[in-house]
């Protein structure tokens, strides 16, 4: 797989202009949304707009098109992986953020995606003060709570008793917080898979010394 | 309202985001690279990027609102 495609001239001004029209959708939807619902529930939807629109517009500007994560041409395959293996660690890593990559011999790259998307969700939980995972109230932030199954789950059991009894200062930003830590974890699952996959092509390409069990690329 | 006003009544809002920023720029950059030091100092490049995107964008809104909507 390519780690990056050049863009042809009409692609890049396609991306740049694109990626300012969705940013312009984002914040439209943002101020239409918390003019009308008191709760914005359509903040997520502006923010993945925004951020998508952030993205194409660095792409246009660059030139060049990253998928969101590819190989490193620089890192060198690891050691084989099972597809048991595999399996096993997505689900470790859907449960917690990073043990898939542990489970692989990747401990720096499992402690920073566990310190920092725990570390967010935390402090997303702290904004809006144990409001924030609760199905009934925030069913659309609820969806993108369910990519980082563990800590949801033990936030939710220790702050299912709290109701929306005042008003929170920075109940949407802790909402906010806690939705981009739990996809966060999306994008760790992805390049769990992906270094699976370039250990399994490692193994069955002849001459590839792969390293040993455990060991990190850097 | 002057656009340091409003940009210091969003402050408090605004100043919360840049350690989301910066969780955003440490997994994304370790999706992409495999290196924690090529890691670190992508993130920090592109968390650094971002702040300064923040800034203009309320330096922006604050001025359409004060100069030009009016």
């Amino acid at each position: 797989m390519e780690p990056s495609v050049r863009l042809t001239p009409r692609e890049r001004l396609f991306r740049i202009v694109g990626g300012a029209a969705l940013i312009a959708a984002g914040c439209a939807v943002f101020t239409y949304s918390k003019a009308n619902d008191p709760e914005n529930r359509a903040a997520v939807l502006a923010i993945i707009a925004i951020a998508i629109g952030s993205s194409w517009i660095g792409h246009g500007l660059r030139g060049r098109r990253d998928s969101l994560v590819h190989r490193d041409e620089e890192a060198p395959p690891g050691p084989p992986i099972s597809p048991e293996m595999t399996f096993a660690g997505i689900l470790a890593a859907w449960l917690v953020p990073g043990l898939g990559h542990l489970l692989i011999g990747r401990r720096a790259k499992a402690l920073l995606y566990f310190a920092t998307i725990t570390i967010t969700f935390l402090i997303g939980t702290a904004l809006a003060e144990g409001r924030n995972l609760s199905l009934d109230r925030d069913p659309i932030y609820f969806g993108a709570y369910l990519f980082n199954a563990g800590e949801t789950a033990v936030g939710w059991l220790l702050t299912r008793h709290l109701e929306l009894d005042h008003k929170i200062r920075f109940l949407q930003l802790g909402l906010t917080y806690t939705a981009v830590a739990c996809l966060l974890n999306v994008v760790a699952m992805m390049d769990f898979v992906t270094t699976c996959g370039r250990s399994t092509e490692a193994q069955a390409r002849p001459g590839t010394e792969a390293p040993p069990a455990g060991g990190e690329a850097s | 309202m002057t656009p340091c006003l409003i940009a210091l009544v969003h402050l408090g809002e605004f100043a919360l985001l840049p350690p989301l920023c910066l969780a955003i720029a440490l997994v994304t950059a370790a999706a992409h690279r495999e290196d924690m030091r090529v890691i670190l100092r992508h993130a920090l490049r592109a968390w650094l990027v971002t702040l300064g995107g923040i800034l203009l964008f309320m330096i922006g809104v604050s001025v359409f609102v004060s100069w030009i909507l009016p």
